[in-house]
């Protein structure tokens, strides 16, 4: 099947279902060429699943993923060609060492530089001459990425990539997805730590129990406007700022409140004018309460 | 392939150029201790040849239950060193353990490596499942095949010691038949971890299929009722009639390898088509 748009990544109504336990609900996006996209939710929310629904570990019980045009079920080797992959808990075969799972695999992919995955080993300050078995998370992590990155891949699929990784590798490894996409290639990254992909990600799906929550351009989200406000009184009021508009997750306690704020900043602003305020801290809230947000226990979408 | 030698220091080596060339590789130390095993365990047999050759042990089994004759097989062959070859190398002892051994290869190769998730990371590249499929079994073959040598050589040193000898073309059909022999329950094994990728069932089902056939050929002689079954094991087509002492039988081949290759082809569809199993 050859597509003729220009999404890199199209999902068209793919559920997975595992008997009676949760899988993923009629996931339907487009990632286009060019771009990295975050993919977002908790741990369980169907992340992994649907990445290794792309990769063709495991079969969709409904719907088609399409990669680069093809089909990624009957054309997985092809696809697989031209993507790399690595996840947070990938397994390597422990008894190689780091350089020789890496020729291994540079074998098995055909073509790969050796200059390419020379950079790549110094720039990730790889260990190769160590058995697996006994590299620690993150070195193994950094051979894993080497062997994701070092055919130029033209889609990067990367499951919490940078779990074990130290600062400054993790900087280097932001640098690495910059460069991907500076050569107008994509990556599809799923992660429950916004840290993680706030840096590098045009776009950002979150996903909650197994359904596709919403779809935002980072610099979208982070301008919408979610506030966190935090106000002190002089003296307690049971009632504070309840009922007023744009506010969400209020919490009184005592003299002390907290909640969220969207949009209406009048609303807030008459309200506090009733009242015996001490102090206010308005802020702008980070992707992390913004990802709360999301996510809040009753599932309701908030923004 | 561009040569990634200063990298991985293993300048020359092609043993990572291929599926099968890797698994063959990271097993080496597994199989030359087989191997060596298998070697020490045919000489320490082969040296007792002296003694059941002038104990008299055909007089005392002579009057024995049917059924220990069937276990003991007959004893006018323990007289030569073919006879005794057959009966106490290839009769039982061996096979046993290189049928355990070659279940056990099988097994770390399906789901073995789906457990650990290392089939899963190999499944992201582009190779195709039936690549994988035929390379481990390839390689889980050759493994075998190459502990079964130990048989085969342990039986040739042994010659100076006991002063006698056998033909060499049979021993080698014997160690041959050994081996096609275990690789039928090698296949099963392989066949029901691919097609489920549960490791419980996997060496459950394959070791109850390997002790119940055993045991169904190895009565079937002195139990009439059997003599239908027997027919459906393996053993049945393996050293019947005895491989050192008149080569192989050809139509007994025929039905090993098309055993193996029945196993493989309905476990390599089911595979094909399935969901990689994760803990």
């Amino acid at each position: 099947m050859v597509s003729m748009s220009n999404a890199a990544i199209i999902f068209k109504h793919v559920s997975k279902t595992y008997g009676s336990s949760r899988g993923v609900k009629e996931l339907d996006f487009e990632v286009p060429k060019g771009e990295i996209f975050g993919f977002l939710g908790p741990n369980g929310a169907g992340k992994t699943t649907t990445i290794r629904m792309m990769l063709d570990a495991i079969r969709a019980t409904s719907g088609t993923i399409s990669i680069l045009g093809l089909d990624s079920r009957k054309d997985a080797v092809a696809i697989h060609k031209r993507i790399g992959y690595l996840s947070g808990d990938m397994e390597m075969d422990r008894r190689l060492t780091g350089g020789q799972f890496l020729e291994y695999v540079a074998h098995l992919r055909g073509g790969v530089k050796q200059e390419v995955m020379q950079d790549l080993v110094q720039r990730l300050d790889c260990q190769t001459d160590k058995k697996i078995a006994y590299l620690s998370r993150g070195n193994k992590q950094k051979i894993g990425l080497v062997a994701a990155m070092m055919h130029k891949p033209d889609v990067l699929i990367l499951d919490e990539p940078t779990s074990g990784l130290d600062p400054l590798i993790q900087l280097e490894f932001q640098k690495l997805v910059r460069e991907h996409r500076a050569q107008g290639k994509t990556a599809f990254i799923s992660s429950h730590v916004l840290s993680e992909v706030q840096e590098v990600c045009d776009h950002v799906g979150f996903i909650r129990e197994g359904k596709l929550i919403n779809i935002e351009s980072l610099k979208g989200m982070q301008a919408k406007s979610l506030r966190k406000v935090r106000v002190s009184l002089s003296k307690p009021h049971a009632d504070a700022l309840k009922g007023v508009e744009g506010l969400h997750n209020l919490h009184v306690k005592g003299t002390e409140i907290t909640c969220n704020l969207t949009d209406n900043f009048n609303g807030l602003l008459h309200a506090l004018a009733k009242l015996p305020v001490k102090d206010i801290v308005i802020e702008e809230a980070s992707l992390d309460d913004l990802f709360m947000h999301y996510y809040q226990d009753d599932g309701t979408q908030n923004v | 392939m561009t040569c990634l030698c200063t990298t991985t220091k293993t300048m020359g080596l092609k043993m990572f150029s291929s599926i099968f060339r890797k698994t063959v590789y990271e097993k080496r130390w597994l199989i030359l201790a087989w191997g060596t095993g298998l070697l020490a365990m045919a000489v320490l047999t082969m040296v007792f040849f002296p003694f059941f050759k002038n104990s008299g042990f055909e007089d005392s089994l002579a009057n024995a239950p049917e059924a220990i004759k069937s276990l003991l097989g007959d004893a006018a062959a323990y007289k030569t060193v073919t006879g005794y070859v057959d009966q106490q190398i290839f009769a039982l002892r061996m096979p046993m353990l290189t049928i355990i051994m070659t279940i056990t290869i099988f097994v770390g190769l399906s789901v073995g490596d789906e457990d650990r998730g290392t089939l899963e990371t190999l499944l992201a590249l582009p190779v195709s499942r039936t690549k994988v499929f035929i390379h481990k079994f390839l390689a889980g073959a050759a493994l075998s095949a190459l502990a079964c040598i130990g048989i085969f050589l342990g039986v040739i040193v042994s010659f100076p010691i006991i002063h006698g000898s056998m033909n060499l073309i049979n021993l080698g059909a014997a160690t041959f038949g050994c081996w096609l022999v275990s690789l039928v329950f090698g296949a099963v094994a392989y066949a029901i971890g691919t097609a489920t990728g549960k490791r419980g069932l996997t060496i459950g089902l394959a070791s109850a299929i390997a002790f119940g056939t055993y045991l169904i050929s190895s009565m079937a002689p002195a139990v009439d009722k059997l003599a239908v079954a027997q027919k459906f094991t393996p053993f049945y087509y393996y050293n019947f009639p005895s491989i050192a002492q008149h080569g192989l039988k050809f139509s007994n081949l025929v039905v090993l390898v098309g055993s193996i290759v029945i196993l493989c082809v309905l476990s390599l569809a089911i595979f094909r088509r399935r969901d990689l199993v994760r803990d």
